[in-house]
């Protein structure tokens, strides 16, 4: 009864400020429905299943953790035994994939894209039907059948326009002939970005070859037996083929089952949800304080009612209830609009991302208003109310009805009341300026380091990784040789600028002059291919004769030298080494600074002869130059290494250039985020100032209209109520300062020093300049305001 | 010499959202200096917007106000405040004090607005004046701990230490028992006899009789103006 009363009331009263209910309507609103659109658009990303059929479980892979295999992956020749584990054959629908990257190629061009080499249950586990053509059939799966390739959407439009007659045309993958027996549907690149289908069969997959085990997830125990006999199965297959003495302790094997996303993000994406989830709550809560200090406001403007109701007789309970009902009504009803907006936010946001990358991200992505999203904005709108409406009821009730009631002041306050909306201003202010201060300071980071790089030395430089197509195949000698004849060919073949062949990541130290192990910077050691040559300061390159008969030589970069000898003449001396070949080698050369794309030198260079430093194991590293675009070089590349005489293998060619522009391309995104999700969350706190400016002018015109005709000018007004306020602001101020200062200190030793703290100073210091001025702004409006009318009116006013 | 206050045909409307109020229509008034005047009239005849119009704290809607000779009407904000805070003492009907500030500060405030007065100087004239209406011993208590008399007295106190040329009373005894309105009354007419011009609001018979004009209102016209001789000289005199 009492309640429906309490509700009939707040409505009137909710009406009759309607200019007050649109303001906070808006700001609980705009907070929530971002924070929702926010949290679903991360969840989507991070947690989304790719569900085949509707209903059907969560599909899940088998990563293998393998620190002694290359690959860390299950391998062709495991599948034999595979399919024989109990296990294995537990389980209703699985399949396994291998992953590949192809070379696609016609007369004039070719080009590099993700595969799959997929087993006969491919397609009956996706439940799909083919957009054109047919899917395999148990025949395509024989050793001697014709070769036949499944494509995507993507590859029929780019390759093929489309059209109808591309069943049973021919299309050369890996310099092979496959036919084309079918199209499949739209967005369906499973696993993650395929964007084509081969059958697995002996002929064309090594023994070696990595597969992914792909299966619907059954339940919880007969996953983790399975997990726990996989894991069992891989350590004995890898103690058949390792030497014992090759499994050291501490390398254990893991067997992982992942998410599709789970596994393309190795796991990242919980850490990068976890972040952006607290920047939306941080929202969230700016803006909870903000409401939370309005309604405070309005609480105490009816304070003196509050007090006669309690004369009367009304428990504060009940006085709490009164104020909690309005509350209620704004949280609710903002619920309602905001999960409207977010729904078409969301059918936005599904329709401009399809646009921009349909067929270029996985198809699961579909972001909708699902159950989840509603269940975390129950969450959000519960911690709304519980920090801006319960909070500030249970607070204001707290007062003596004797003081309130016996003020002749009218409007009164009281200190207490006062002080803490004071308090929330504070740490309102400190919430907004600090995260105000780490966004603009993380995007102008970004920015100056994406500006840092000139992308255009990039152009035309693509690294990747060689080996032996079995492990029997290699050996140390084979690989110098090999090596020594790719850097030869690439040398002779004009298509090159510049190749070279090494060995990356050597696990040995430098030593100082004092024999301890130098660490002040990081060191980079490569045993690099005799012809590569590297821009000297002085010495000489390697030759062919720095073979294993030679004395062991070195090149060191000009920043080594100088941090190890100072100015003292380096050619001729040893560098002393640990866990190396040599106890210390000769230096020869002193290598001018490898300048790194990020920042400008920040680490060393150490070079070894590959002759001298062969590799152990079956992999080298390759990194050409060339002046052509991008598959005319793949191309060049592949003719080279088709000349060997011994066939090395490669999966993927990286084209630095391409990936330093969606580098770019990423920075400049994550920098709009910040700057909009920064500009909204001090957009929303700047009203709420304002208004809380307002209403705190509004409280005190009366004491304005007082002062004002005891004959006080309007500028000393204006100063008098800007410092009232502005002693709390610049609390804020300077706490998130202090916060963030001391968080930059820390953060420069974290980034060894590849972004200066004067950089992150200065970026934070203009940041609180501005948040101040606008703070400023938004206390000067409402006082401003309260001057235009005359004294007179405002002390009639109750 | 100037009058101290020239009313030409001044009105004072009201819009709300539905009705309009016409609380003065057309009042012409002029006070020579020294005079003590009493208004009167029932409740709604318009008093207190008359009073509000003369204290510069609010604007009519048409008509003429000099004030010692100046035209109201041509006043910046910042003159008309420093005018209030040199030349004129207002006791509101409704004390208006600030509640966050204890009866002391209270009653210095118009003398922060003047300015140019050392702390200690504006502490003692405070004092003075809280002596005047016997509230010595109350100038840390804060509004909410003083009775309805002494809210009112501390206001007196504070419409006087300014020692203002005009002092516009509104309902000054409304809220005190005999023995304190004759005292506020008795301090008035003082004030008066030392050639302070005031303008008092009040509803009661009696007090009017330390006026030496009484001013009597209806529907925002003045109805009657006579002058008298006052009581409080005679007191004085006696
Ligand atoms: N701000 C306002 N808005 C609307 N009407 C007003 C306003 N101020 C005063 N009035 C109206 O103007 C008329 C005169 O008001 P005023 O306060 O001057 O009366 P008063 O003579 O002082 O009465 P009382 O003796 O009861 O104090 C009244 O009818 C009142 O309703
Ligand atoms: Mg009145």
């Amino acid at each position: 009864m009492g309640l429906l009363l309490d509700f009939r009331y707040a409505l009137r009263n909710i009406a009759k400020s309607m200019r007050f209910t649109l303001l906070m309507m808006f700001i609980m609103v705009g907070s929530l429905t971002i924070s929702l659109i926010g949290f679903n658009y991360i969840y989507t990303v991070a947690f989304s299943h790719s569900q085949v059929g509707s209903g059907s479980p969560e599909i899940r892979i088998f990563k293998v953790r393998n620190p002694i295999s290359m690959q860390n992956r299950f391998e062709y020749s495991m599948l034999p035994q595979l399919r024989e584990l109990d296990e294995v054959k537990q389980l209703e629908e699985w399949l396994y994939i291998a992953p590949a990257s192809v070379w696609v190629s016609d007369a004039e061009r070719g080009n590099h894209y993700r595969g799959s080499y997929v087993d006969e249950r491919f397609f009956q586990f996706l439940d799909i039907k083919p957009a054109l053509g047919r899917f395999y059939t148990a025949e395509d799966f024989v050793g001697a059948a014709q070769n036949v390739v499944v494509i995507s959407d993507y590859l029929w439009l780019h390759l093929f326009q489309g059209s109808k007659d591309v069943i049973g045309r021919t299309m050369v993958v890996d310099q092979k002939p496959y036919e084309i027996i079918g199209v499949m549907p739209k967005h369906n690149n499973f696993p993650i970005f395929s964007k084509l289908w081969l059958p697995l069969k002996g002929n064309n997959t090594a023994p070696t070859d990595a597969i992914d085990i792909i299966y619907k997830m059954p339940n919880e125990t007969v996953e983790a037996k399975l997990e726990q006999r996989l894991s069992l199965f891989f350590t004995d297959y890898a103690q058949q083929r390792v030497s014992q003495s090759a499994l050291e302790v501490d390398k254990t094997v893991r067997v992982e089952s992942m998410t599709l996303v789970e596994y393309n993000t190795d796991g990242e994406a919980v850490f990068i949800f976890t972040l952006f989830m607290a920047g939306i709550v941080l929202i969230l809560l700016i803006s909870s304080i903000n409401i939370g200090n309005l309604l405070f406001a309005k609480i105490i403007e009816r304070q003196k009612e509050s007090a006669i109701r309690a004369a009367i007789g009304a428990k504060k309970l009940r006085v709490v209830q009164q104020h909690a009902c309005e509350g209620l009504i704004y949280c609710v009803s903002s619920w309602v609009v905001a999960l409207l907006l977010t729904d078409l936010g969301l059918r936005a946001l599904n329709f401009f991302m399809n646009m921009m990358f349909g067929g270029k991200m996985p198809y699961w992505w579909y972001w909708q208003l699902n159950t989840v999203t509603i269940l975390v904005s129950l969450l959000l709108i519960s911690l709304v109310f519980a920090i801006a409406v319960l909070l500030p009821a249970v607070k204001t009730a707290n007062f003596n009805i004797n003081d309130v009631l016996r003020d002749g002041t009218r409007g009164a306050t009281g200190k207490q009341a006062g002080l803490m909306s004071k308090r929330l201003l504070s740490l309102q202010v400190t919430l907004v300026s600090f995260m105000l201060m780490a966004s603009s300071t993380i995007g102008y980071v970004m920015y100056s380091m994406a500006g840092n790089i000139d992308g255009e030395t990039l152009k035309g430089v693509y690294s990747t990784e060689l080996q032996f197509q079995t492990e029997s195949e290699f050996s140390s000698d084979k690989a110098v040789k090999m090596a020594s004849a790719l850097v030869v060919g690439m040398t002779l073949d004009p298509a090159f600028k510049e190749g070279r062949v090494y060995q990356r990541e050597m696990e040995l130290d430098v030593l100082t002059s004092e024999g301890e192990v130098y660490t002040d910077k990081i060191i980079n050691i490569e045993a690099v291919s005799h012809l590569f040559k590297r821009e000297l300061q002085s010495g000489r390159n390697f030759t062919a004769q720095d073979n294993t008969e030679a004395a062991p030589v070195v090149i060191i970069s000009q920043s080594l030298a100088h941090a190890l000898f100072g100015s003292e003449e380096v050619l001729g001396r040893s560098l002393m080494l640990r866990d190396a070949k040599w106890p210390s080698a000769k230096i020869v050369g002193i290598a001018v600074d490898e300048m790194s794309v990020v920042a400008s030198d920040r680490r060393h260079e150490v070079y070894f002869s590959f002759r001298q430093y062969a590799p152990k194991e079956n992999a080298m590293a390759v990194k050409f130059i060339t002046e052509l675009p991008p598959s005319q070089s793949y191309e060049a590349f592949y003719r080279v290494l088709g000349r060997l005489s011994s066939k090395l293998e490669t999966s993927y060619i990286f084209d630095h250039y391409d990936n330093h522009r969606s580098m770019m391309g990423a920075f400049t995104s994550i920098i709009y985020v910040f700057l909009i999700v920064g500009g909204f969350a001090l957009t929303l706190s700047l009203i709420g100032i304002y208004a809380m400016g307002l209403s705190n002018i509004n409280k005190s015109s009366y004491e304005i209209g007082i002062r004002r005709a005891l004959g006080s000018k309007d500028r000393q007004i204006m100063l008098l109520f800007i410092k009232k306020n502005l002693t709390h602001t610049v609390t804020g101020l300077t706490i998130s300062a202090l916060i963030f200062y001391i968080l930059c200190y820390l953060a420069v030793d974290f980034f060894r020093g590849i972004v200066p703290f004067s950089v992150m100073f200065g970026a934070g210091s203009i940041t609180l300049l501005l948040v101040f001025a606008a703070v400023c702004l938004a206390l000067y409006i409402p006082v401003k305001r309260s001057i235009k009318v005359q004294p007179a009116v405002s002390l009639r006013m109750e | 010499m100037n009058s101290v206050i020239q009313l030409n045909n001044i009105e004072k409307r009201f819009q709300t959202d539905e009705i309009a109020t016409q609380a003065l229509d057309g009042i012409n008034l002029v006070v020579e200096p020294g005079e003590f005047v009493a208004i009167t009239g029932p409740s709604g005849c318009g008093k207190s917007t008359l009073l509000s119009i003369l204290g510069l704290i609010d604007e009519p809607s048409n008509g003429e106000y000099f004030i010692s000779g100046n035209q109201a009407f041509n006043l910046s904000s910042d003159e008309r405040a420093h005018i209030r805070a040199n030349h004129i003492g207002f006791i509101f009907q409704a004390f208006n004090l600030i509640s966050d500030l204890n009866v002391l500060e209270n009653v210095m405030l118009p003398l922060t607005y003047i300015g140019g007065i050392s702390q200690k100087e504006m502490e003692q004239k405070a004092k003075d004046a809280l002596a005047m209406v016997g509230l010595e011993n109350r100038i840390n208590h804060f509004p909410s701990q003083l009775s309805g008399g002494q809210q009112q007295r501390a206001a007196v106190a504070r419409a006087l230490i300014n020692s203002p040329d005009l002092i516009l009373a509104d309902e000054p005894t409304g809220n005190l028992d005999s023995n304190n309105a004759q005292q506020v009354l008795g301090l008035l007419s003082e004030l008066h006899a030392a050639g302070k011009t005031i303008c008092m609001v009040t509803h009661d018979i009696e007090s009017t009789t330390y006026a030496s004009r009484v001013i009597s209102m209806l529907d925002g016209t003045i109805l009657r103006d006579k002058k008298q001789l006052e009581r409080a000289s005679k007191v004085v005199g006696a």
